[in-house]
């Protein structure tokens, strides 16, 4: 067997089964993945953004005569223990928790761009000092953190946020700063020492500029981590309070009902589940 | 060696410290006391209780003198051995309740890390050397779901199938073998996704190289190729992966602790920074970093081992 994983390695391996020409994209099923996930991903922004285009009922408003109902014609995806309806529930928490999850990895890039560039620009002992409270964030479990910013912040929709982005930006900020001196030995900056650029020039015109692609591919590795981070906050009890509800929220209150009434789990882990794998399916590249 | 090995406890002393002194900080900047209850106390009585744990109100000291005395008394508690007295559970020592709760919580974890290791490499392997396409897409499939489900969705979705359906497993407590396989498995779904991912990546790249080449036309067996050579430095960047792992396994079990019902170390996090039982996540906080610390050392070990060129350095 592994003589046929070398021979698959081997050189002749890439020039051997490309084909070459436009083909049907329907044929195409990398492409067909990528549309069908961006058509989900569209959707679920459409719904957290404009709920009332998806359905009339509102997420608040609890109806007696349709307690529990498992999914129907009315109510698409059933309704919960006070009527309420479960499709407009989980678009109206898709607006937190893709909210939360977006501006999170927002406010955690920045600081770790400030943080991890900071230190890599200064070098000498602000660099020491800085990587020695990355590593101090970095080893306080995220959970304890963002606990303690939670219960600091509140628990509304900024407190969530605040809390998110407390840990969010140490991954980043070490990835900076490791990607720039990685960079900073190469033969460009040597280029631009010799033909007297000043230091700031050289970092921010041109260090900085070459971890672009690096630092966006974590920045989007962080939305589904912080998505998750945002759900695995609410299950605990440490989240939105009612009748504001986060994906992680409706989760917490499936839970509890489960063995009944499963329609009440199942759509929400379903939804965070798509999510994420969609996220994941979007970064993905095509192998040749 | 011994260089080595004071320079690595050196670092991670000055971290530890870090770590305890900006949970302390922390801990005090949060409105509300220990001894805030449902019921309100009489002033004098908790004056008392603060006075009885070596604790001050904060009173008319500016936030810094409060912060240093009530860090004095703690280091007297730290100096004399012990964790400190638990705030909420009364006569509980802190230590006494961490020891308790470890047993599970250890038992766990390492249970996951095993199965994550042995598991995700075997699958790692089976994706590299199949043949079988269907064998292939089949494990890349639940590569991408093991990825892409948190946690408590496993949980949720294990408990449904293997208790509530089917009947065979407890769906939580903790009081024999039966009840270890459900949260087991959950905990290390993700990981031996990633496991495999990263031993069929790291292998493949391995693999592409010419030594390899060299090893196979002087014919030695495809088995020893890879079991002493390949997999030996393909293994590098699975070590670096095993820190971040046991990280996983700490915040991770906490959700499956909660979600199981076991009698372990999570359920104390949420409840002890809720309490402001101050001592107890002071503790707690103590040991899951010394725990995670241990582990990145014994990586940094394991690094040494592999290669030898880092351990000139």
């Amino acid at each position: 067997m592994i003589i046929l994983a070398l021979e698959r390695s081997g050189p002749r391996a890439e020039s051997r089964g490309r084909r070459v020409g436009i083909s049907n994209p329907l044929n195409d099923r990398f492409f067909m993945k990528k549309i069908i996930v961006l058509l989900y991903l569209v959707f679920l922004t459409v719904g957290a953004t404009a709920p009332q285009l998806i359905t009339h009922h509102r997420f608040d408003s609890p109806d007696q005569n349709a307690l529990l109902h498992p999914p129907n014609s009315i109510h698409w995806l059933g309704t919960d223990e006070l009527g309420r309806d479960m499709l407009s529930r989980i678009l109206y928490g898709a607006r937190v928790s893709l909210g939360c999850a977006l501006i999170a990895t927002l406010i955690s890039g920045l600081l770790g761009l400030f943080v991890g560039g900071l230190a890599a620009f200064k070098g000498g002992l602000v660099e020491t000092a800085l990587m020695r409270l990355v590593d101090i964030f970095y080893a306080i479990p995220d959970l304890l953190l963002a606990i303690l910013f939670g219960v600091f912040f509140g628990t509304g929709f900024w407190g969530l946020v605040l809390s998110l982005s407390a840990f969010g930006w140490v991954g980043i900020a070490r990835m900076v700063r490791g990607e720039l001196l990685r960079n900073k030995t190469a033969l460009f900056v040597e280029a631009g020492q010799a033909l007297g650029l000043s230091q700031k020039r050289l970092f921010f015109f041109h260090l900085l500029p070459q971890i672009k692609s690096v630092f966006f591919t974590v920045l989007l590795l962080k939305i589904p981590a912080l998505i998750l981070a945002e759900s695995t906050l609410s299950f605990v009890g440490l989240g939105l309070k009612p009748p504001y509800a986060s994906w992680g929220v409706l989760v917490a209150e499936g839970y509890s009902a489960m063995r009944f009434y499963p329609h009440l789990i199942i759509f929400p882990s379903l939804v965070i589940f798509l999510t994420m794998l969609s996220l994941k399916t979007l970064k993905t590249k095509r192998i040749s | 060696m011994i260089s080595f090995f004071v320079k690595h406890l050196s670092t991670y002393l000055i971290t530890l410290i870090g770590i305890l002194l900006l949970t302390f900080l922390l801990l005090h900047v949060l409105p509300g006391g220990p001894f805030d209850a449902e019921r309100a106390l009489p002033a004098e009585i908790k004056t008392q209780l603060y006075q009885k744990y070596g604790l001050h109100e904060k009173g008319n000291d500016s936030f810094l003198v409060w912060v240093l005395k009530d860090l004095k008394s703690y280091t007297l508690y730290l100096a004399h051995g012990e964790l400190g007295p638990s705030l909420k559970y009364k006569d509980r020592d802190v230590g006494k309740i961490i020891l308790k709760a470890m047993g599970p919580s250890l038992q766990l974890g390492f249970a996951a890390l095993i199965l994550s290791l042995i598991l995700g490499i075997i699958l790692g392997l089976i994706m590299v050397g199949t043949q079988n396409a269907w064998l292939g897409k089949t494990i890349s499939w639940f590569n991408t779901l093991g990825l892409s489900t948190p946690s408590f969705i496993t949980g949720i979705t294990l408990i449904l199938i293997f208790s509530i359906f089917l009947r065979w497993l407890p769906p939580a407590l903790w009081e024999g073998w039966r009840f270890f396989i459900l949260p087991a498995l959950t905990l290390s779904l993700g990981p031996v996704a990633m496991m495999a991912e990263l031993t069929a990546a790291s292998l493949k790249e391995e693999l592409k190289k010419d030594y390899l080449r060299t090893a196979l036309a002087k014919g030695l067996t495809p088995k020893k190729i890879i079991a002493k050579h390949a997999l030996k430095n393909a293994a590098f960047p699975m070590l670096t992966f095993i820190g971040p792992l046991a990280a996983h396994f700490i915040t991770g079990s906490f959700i499956v602790e909660t979600m199981f019902a076991i009698p372990g170390l999570g359920r104390h996090f949420v409840a002890s920074v809720i309490d402001r039982d101050m001592f107890l996540v002071m503790g707690l906080t103590l040991t899951f970093a010394v725990i995670l610390m241990t582990m990145n050392f014994l990586v940094d070990v394991g690094y040494g081992f592999l290669d030898p060129r880092v351990k000139k350095r």
